[in-house]
C-alpha cells in the first residue's frame, strides 16, 4: 500500500509541480505572479473538451489545436493586459491577476457549463503490475510524461537560443536590454511557454480529477504550497516541492485522517513562510532600498 | 472657524439629513440593496486598511467576513448563548484572533507570499465550514432567523429598521476607523506603505504594525459579517469564498486605495452596478463586469474612480487640499 500511495502521490504531485512551474516561469522572467494561471489551465481544458467531445475530433488533433489555442491565449493576454502594467508595483499586478482569476472563472461558466464532467483519458483502465507494485496506467503515464517534460525543459533552457535569452532576461532585465535582447519578445515567449505547459497540465490532470469551473481551485493551492516548499525562484525546486506535497498529502490522508489532508497545504504554507520563506532551494530575497 | 471647516460641517449635515430621509423615498428592493451596500462599506474599509493603508495583500478577508457571520449564526441563533448586540464585538474579536494568526507570515514576507498565505486561509475556511457539519450545516448551509435582529423591545427586522441600525453601526465604525487612520496607527501604516526600511529607520516597529493592520482589518470585516448574517438570513461556505475577497478588493481599488470615502463609494459602486445590470437584463454578468472594471481601472486610473470625486469635493471646499 505504501508504494502505491507514493507512486500516485508522485503522479499528482508532478502535476501540482508543473502548474507551479508555469507560474514560476513567468514570475522569474517577468516579475509577474499570475494567480490566474490555474484558471487559464481550466479554460484550456474546457477548450480541449470542446474539440475532443463536442466536435468529436481524434485525440492527437484535439491536443494539437488546444496547444495552439493555449499559445495564442498566453501571447494575447501578455500583450493586451500584462504589458501595460509591467512596471507597476507588485500589489497592483497581483490585483490584476486576481481580476483575471474571477474573469476566467465566470467566463467559463458562461461560455461552457457550471457543472463537473468526466474528461477523456488517453490511458487504459487496466492496472499494470510492475515489480510487485500495482500501478494505474494514468499514474504511470503522468510520471513518464512529467519526466520527459522535465528533461525537455532542461535541454530547452540549456541549449536553445530562446532558452538562453530567457535565462539572461530572468537574471537581469537591465543588462539583457543593454546587450541587445528584445526583452518584450522574451516576455511574450515566456507567457506562450507557460500557457502551453499549463494546457498540457490540464490534459493530464482532468482525467484524474474532473472538468468544471472549480477544477483548479484545489490544484492551485497545492501548486502554491509546492512552490513555497521548493522556493518560487528555483524552477526544479518548484516541481520537487509539488512532488513532496503530493506524496505527503497521500500519506497523511491514509495514515492520519482525510480531514487533515485538506488543511495540509495551508499548514505547509504558514509554517514555511514563517520559518523558511525562501523555501528549501530558493535564493535569499534581498530588500531593495 | 476656518471657511473650509464650516463647509465641511455643512457637508456633514447635508449628508446626515440625506441619510436619514433616504429610506422614506427608496423602497422595496432598492432599499435592500442599499442596506447590503452599507454593510459592505465596513468590510471594504477593512480591506483598505491592509491593501490601501499598509500595502499588504490579503485574500483572507472574505473568510474574516464569514467568521463574523458564522459567529452570529452559531452563537446567537443556533446555540442561543448570547444576544445579537453582544455578538457583534465578539464576532469582531474572534475574527481579529484569526487575523492575528493569518498576519504572522506578514512578519517575514510580503506581496506574493502574503497573498498565497491568505489565499490558503480563505480556502481552508471554506473547507472547514463545509466539513464541520454539526455546527455549520455543512454544504447545505444554515438559516439565521431575522428575528435575532432586536435589542429588547426594539426590532430592526424591517428593511427601514435595519437601514438605520446598519447605518449607525457603519458610521460609528468608520468614524473610529477614520480617527485611527489619522492618529499614530494610521501614520505608522502609511510610513510602512511608503517604505518599510525607511519606517524602520525612523523607529517604527514595522513587525508590530503590520500585524496590527491584520488584526484591525479582521476586526472590522468580522463585524461587517456579523451585521450581514441575520439580514441575509442564510449562510453557506461558497458565499465567503475567494470571490468575496476579490469583490472586497475591487471595492477598495475602485473607490481608491487608502481612503475612507473611497471605501464607501467603492462598496456602493460594486453592490449597485450588478443590480443596474440586472435591470437591463445582464444580471448573470456581474462578476464578469467588475473583473473587467477592476482591470481597466488598475491600468488606466491607478488612484481609483473616487479620485475624480475628490478633486470635485476639493474644488467646492468640502475636502482639504493635499
Amino acid at each position: 500500500m505504501l508504494s502505491q500511495l507514493i507512486v500516485s502521490g508522485i503522479a499528482i504531485g508532478a502535476l501540482y509541480g508543473f502548474l507551479g512551474l508555469s507560474i514560476a516561469l513567468i514570475y522569474k522572467a517577468t516579475d509577474v505572479f499570475n494567480f490566474a494561471q490555474g484558471e487559464m489551465v481550466m479554460v484550456m481544458t474546457f477548450f480541449a473538451y470542446t474539440t475532443l467531445v463536442m466536435w468529436g475530433l481524434p485525440y492527437p488533433i484535439g491536443l494539437l489545436i488546444t496547444l495552439c489555442f493555449a499559445a495564442l491565449f498566453g501571447f494575447a493576454l501578455e500583450r493586451v493586459i500584462i504589458r501595460p502594467v509591467i512596471n507597476a508595483p507588485p500589489i497592483t499586478i497581483i490585483m490584476i491577476s486576481l481580476a483575471l482569476f474571477a474573469l476566467f472563472n465566470y467566463s467559463a461558466r458562461w461560455i461552457w457549463f457550471d457543472e463537473t464532467k468526466n474528461f477523456p483519458s488517453p490511458f487504459s483502465e487496466t492496472p499494470i503490475d510492475l515489480l510487485g507494485v500495482v500501478l494505474t496506467p494514468v499514474n504511470l503515464g503522468v510520471i513518464v510524461i512529467a519526466c520527459l517534460l522535465g528533461v525537455g525543459l532542461y535541454l530547452f533552457f540549456k541549449y536553445t537560443k530562446i532558452g538562453l535569452l530567457m535565462r539572461a532576461t530572468a537574471d537581469d532585465k537591465f543588462t539583457a536590454r543593454l546587450v541587445g535582447i528584445n526583452v518584450g519578445n522574451v516576455f511574450s515567449m515566456t507567457w506562450v511557454l507557460a500557457s502551453v505547459l499549463g494546457a498540457v497540465t490540464g490534459f493530464l490532470l482532468a482525467p484524474i480529477t474532473f472538468l468544471g469551473p472549480q477544477m483548479m481551485a484545489d490544484p492551485l493551492l497545492r501548486a502554491l504550497a509546492g512552490g513555497v516548499i521548493g522556493g518560487f525562484t528555483n524552477l526544479p525546486g518548484v516541481v520537487i516541492g509539488g512532488v513532496i506535497l503530493g506524496i505527503l498529502e497521500n500519506l497523511v490522508g491514509y495514515y492520519i485522517s482525510s480531514a487533515f489532508k485538506g488543511s495540509l497545504p495551508f499548514i505547509v504554507i504558514i509554517v514555511f513562510l514563517f520559518f523558511r520563506p525562501t523555501g528549501l532551494f530558493g535564493e535569499k530575497m534581498e530588500k531593495k532600498v | 472657524m476656518p471657511k473650509t471647516k464650516i463647509k465641511k460641517i455643512i457637508g456633514f449635515i447635508i449628508a446626515f439629513a440625506v441619510a436619514v430621509i433616504l429610506p422614506h423615498f427608496v423602497g422595496g428592493y432598492l432599499l435592500y440593496v442599499l442596506n447590503v451596500a452599507i454593510v459592505y462599506a465596513i468590510a471594504s474599509f477593512g480591506m483598505n486598511i491592509l491593501v490601501g493603508y499598509t500595502n499588504q495583500m490579503s485574500l483572507g478577508n472574505g473568510a474574516f467576513f464569514g467568521v463574523g457571520a458564522y459567529v452570529v449564526g452559531i452563537l446567537v441563533y443556533k446555540l442561543q448563548w448570547i444576544p445579537f448586540l453582544v455578538a457583534l464585538p465578539v464576532a469582531g474579536m474572534v475574527s481579529a484572533g484569526f487575523g492575528f494568526i493569518i498576519g504572522l507570515p506578514s512578519i517575514r514576507t510580503k506581496d506574493i507570499y502574503l497573498a498565497i498565505a491568505t489565499l490558503g486561509f480563505g480556502l481552508l475556511f471554506e473547507q472547514g465550514i463545509t466539513n464541520w457539519r454539526s455546527l455549520t450545516g455543512g454544504a447545505q448551509g444554515m438559516a439565521v432567523a431575522k428575528s435575532v435582529l432586536s435589542c429588547g423591545s426594539l426590532s430592526f427586522e424591517s428593511d427601514i429598521g435595519y437601514y438605520y441600525f446598519a447605518l449607525v453601526i457603519a458610521a460609528a465604525l468608520l468614524i473610529v476607523g477614520s480617527n485611527l487612520m489619522q492618529g499614530k496607527f494610521g501614520r505608522s501604516f502609511r510610513a510602512i506603505k511608503d517604505s518599510e526600511i525607511a519606517a524602520q529607520a525612523i523607529g517604527i516597529n514595522v513587525t508590530k504594525y503590520k500585524l496590527i493592520a491584520f488584526v484591525v482589518s479582521a476586526f472590522f470585516t468580522g463585524i461587517a459579517g456579523a451585521v450581514y448574517a441575520p439580514y441575509i438570513s442564510y449562510l453557506s461556505a461558497p458565499m465567503f469564498s475567494i470571490f468575496l475577497a476579490i469583490a472586497l478588493l475591487t471595492m477598495a481599488v475602485i473607490g481608491g486605495l487608502g481612503s475612507i470615502l473611497g471605501s464607501i463609494l467603492g462598496a456602493v459602486f460594486v453592490i449597485l452596478t450588478p443590480e443596474a445590470l440586472r435591470v437591463v437584463g445582464l444580471g448573470e454578468a456581474q462578476t464578469f463586469f467588475y473583473a473587467v472594471a477592476m482591470i481597466i481601472i488598475l491600468i488606466a486610473f491607478p488612484s481609483g474612480v473616487a479620485g475624480g470625486v475628490y478633486s470635485g469635493l476639493r474644488k467646492i471646499g468640502l475636502l482639504e487640499r493635499n
